[in-house]
């Protein structure tokens, strides 16, 4: 069902409760109305009952007593004429009293309330009462027209008592009904609030109930309307935050339904515009990348001639430098090679001194070790001498020995020998110590002998091994020499081809300037290359940003 | 070695006693051999001699170095040290030291010693009853007073030169 029908039919359903509620307070307000009619009818006409009967019944004693006072007074036929009156009057007075009597018993019947039921029974007694009174009022009030007739004055006049009495006692009872009749309004009064009070409170009541219906009815179709519609505004504040990704349900009514399809079409239409869109970016954001990058390898590869331009400059510069100094330098060394000349003459000189003083070195150092080789000589003969002298001891020592033995074997006669044997014993260890000594101390003077001769021939080769040198020496500062004066000669023209070179390098400095300018403007250009790409790659940077809002 | 000090000082602290018994003593030829110093009885010396030319004797056991010519005969040259069992025998071409000829020899032997210290007066450190004296070849030991060969006295171990020599100079027969 459709949104609108769906609030058409709420809204049939509000009329028809309003209908229905207005139809029940209307016929509650009939209700009343005819109710309060019919107590107004009803009290009205029983009043007017009342009245009538109290009028006739007044007229029926005014007529009485006038026609008692005509009476009285003889006149005969006003007499008739009064009686004929009354009589009216009393027929129409109790005419009156038994239509009140009879009302009074049907309305009873009908009464609408207890109260007014009692009020009206009290009212049907009362007026049965005075029609029971009127009765004896008649009956008596005959009697007293009889009285009349028959011209007894006096017994019209006694007949008058009991009729003032029942008079009197009539209208009491009209004052009882007065009062109840009273009764009955008030009551009549009390019925009338008491059915207002009920129609009002049913119509509340239902005024209570078709209201909560129909708020339970608006709250229905709101929420019949408002769910679809709630999901839709949902997806819709998807869309609107960039998920392009979701799709609207299609349930219900043909309007949702219809609305359903065409938000799912337009988010498709949005979903394809959106990839697009990212596509585009993306391939544009990859040429601003490319171009960048190339423009920086060109800038760095201008920066790198311009670096080189400089480096070659500043070699140049140096070279030129280089070549002052070394022309320069080249003038030194000429002043310093002549004066090596000279010092290489001294030298020479000091050199020959030396070979001379090496010379007589070596004579006494030779003669020194021939010394030695004569005092080693003469310790080689102590030496010998030592050793035959220790061959004596030793013999000397067996010789005691064998003597000792001698004497052992021959026993007593052999003990002065043993004595003798061991003087020679302890003559011959003495001999052999000496001999040890002496030894000792030979062995000392050859260590020393050996120690000098050693000495003495390192001094000979170490001589030796100086003249060579100084011969050496000789021969270096003599080739030094004549090289220093072949060194002067190619300075001199180190020199000249030093200024032939500083004429090329000055025209090379030149062209490298014309380079550096050139190198500096294609760097500048490189630079404002960049720039550009940077901005363009700036600018597909924020595309990407833009389209990266779009989930797909 | 205590006991014999003690005896000593026993003796010299008593001079009024009778004098003990000497301890017997008997003279020695102290013979080097390493760092030992062993005593040979003097009465079975007969001769020292300086070390004479020695051949090689092809097939001759341990403690014999060689022979040697001497007087006319053939002696055979016997190392101490070899004999003892304490040194190698030495070759007999650059022989050092000293030979001992000694008394009651069968056979012409020449004892070798690295050196003859001398003659010593020596107290005999055992009271051993010669009956009961071992059959090895050093027989006992003697103390060298102080002096005698160093300045302290000195242990040396006594050699019977007969048992010493005993199984050269009577070989087991072959077969027996």
């Amino acid at each position: 069902m459709s949104i609108v029908n769906r609030v058409l039919l709420g809204f049939a359903a509000l009329i028809l409760l309003t209908g229905m509620l207005g139809l029940f307070a209307i016929r509650q307000m009939g209700d009343v109305r005819a109710s309060t009619e019919t107590i107004l009818r009803r009290d009205l006409s029983v009043l007017r009952q009342v009245q009538q009967a109290r009028d006739n019944q007044y007229r029926m004693r005014e007529t009485r007593s006038s026609t008692v006072l005509r009476a009285l007074g003889g006149d005969a036929s006003g007499t008739a004429i009064g009686i004929a009156a009354w009589q009216g009057h009393s027929g129409r007075t109790e005419a009156s009293l038994v239509a009140l009597a009879t009302t009074a018993q049907q309305l009873e019947g009908e009464a609408l309330s207890p109260e007014r039921r009692q009020a009206w029974r009290e009212s049907a007694q009362i007026a049965s009462r005075a029609l029971s009174v009127y009765r004896r009022i008649a009956e008596q009030t005959a009697v007293q027209f009889e009285a009349m007739r028959s011209g007894s004055a006096a017994a019209a006049i006694a007949a008058a008592d009991p009729l003032a009495q029942l008079n009197t006692e009539f209208d009491q009872l009209m004052e009882q009904l007065d009062a109840a009749l009273d009764r009955l309004l008030r009551s009549g009064d009390a019925r009338i609030e008491e059915l207002y009070a009920d129609s009002r409170l049913s119509v509340v009541v239902l005024l209570g109930v078709a209201l909560l219906v129909a708020i339970l009815l608006a709250l229905l179709l709101r929420q019949s309307i408002n769910r679809p519609l709630q999901a839709f505004t949902a997806f819709l504040e998807r869309v609107g935050r960039g998920d392009l990704s979701g799709k609207a349900e299609i349930t219900g009514g043909s309007e949702i339904a219809r609305l359903a399809a065409t938000l799912n079409s337009m988010v498709d239409g949005l979903r394809q515009i959106a990839l697009q869109g990212r596509e585009a970016t993306e391939n544009l954001n990859a040429a601003a990348a490319e171009i960048r990058a190339s423009t920086q390898e060109q800038a760095a590869s201008v920066e790198e001639q311009l670096a080189a331009v400089q480096e070659t400059a500043a070699t140049v510069d140096e070279i030129t430098h280089s070549g002052t100094q070394i022309g320069k330098r080249a003038q030194e060394v000429i002043a310093s090679a002549q004066a090596t000349a000279q010092t290489s003459a001294a030298g020479v000189r000091a050199v020959d001194d030396t070979v001379q003083a090496m010379d007589s070195i070596r004579e006494q150092a030779e003669a020194v070790a021939s010394n030695i080789v004569a005092l080693s000589e003469k310790t080689q003969a102590i030496g010998d001498i030592i050793s035959t002298v220790n061959d004596i001891s030793e013999r000397s020592h067996l010789l005691a020995l064998n003597a000792a033995l001698e004497a052992a074997a021959a026993g007593e006669h052999g003990r002065s020998f043993a004595v003798v044997a061991a003087e020679m014993k302890t003559l011959a260890d003495q001999a052999k110590e000496a001999t040890g000594q002496v030894r000792s101390i030979l062995g000392d003077i050859q260590r020393g002998i050996n120690a000098s001769v050693l000495l003495t021939e390192e001094a000979v080769k170490r001589v030796g091994a100086g003249k060579e040198r100084t011969d050496t020496t000789r021969a270096t500062i003599t080739e030094i020499t004549s090289r220093v004066q072949e060194s002067v000669l190619t300075f001199q023209q180190i020199v000249a081809s030093t200024n032939q070179q500083q004429l090329g390098i000055e025209q090379v400095m030149a062209a490298l300037h014309n380079i550096r300018q050139a190198s500096e403007q294609t760097a500048a250009s490189t630079r404002q290359l960049d720039q550009a790409a940077g901005n363009l790659a700036g600018l597909s940077q924020q595309l990407v940003t833009l389209t990266e809002r779009y989930r797909l | 070695m205590d006991r014999i000090l003690e005896e000593r000082t026993a003796l010299l602290a008593a001079p009024h006693r009778h004098a003990a018994p000497p301890a017997p003593h008997a003279r020695l030829l102290a013979c080097g051999c390493g760092v030992e110093i062993h005593g040979i009885p003097l009465e079975t010396v007969a001769e020292i001699l300086p070390v004479r030319r020695c051949v090689r004797v092809p097939g001759a056991a341990s403690p014999v170095i060689g022979a040697s010519g001497w007087l006319g005969r053939l002696w055979a040259v016997v190392d101490l040290g070899a004999a003892l069992g304490l040194a190698e025998a030495p070759p007999p071409e650059d022989l050092t030291g000293h030979l001992l000829r000694l008394r009651d020899q069968p056979r012409p032997v020449l004892l070798r010693v690295e050196r003859v210290l001398g003659v010593v007066d020596a107290d005999r450190a055992d009271d051993a009853a010669p009956e009961a004296v071992p059959r090895g070849v050093v027989v006992g030991q003697a103390l060298a007073p102080a002096g005698s060969l160093a300045a302290a006295p000195r242990l040396i171990g006594v050699l019977d030169p007969g048992r010493l020599l005993h199984p050269l100079v009577h070989p087991v027969p072959n077969g027996a």
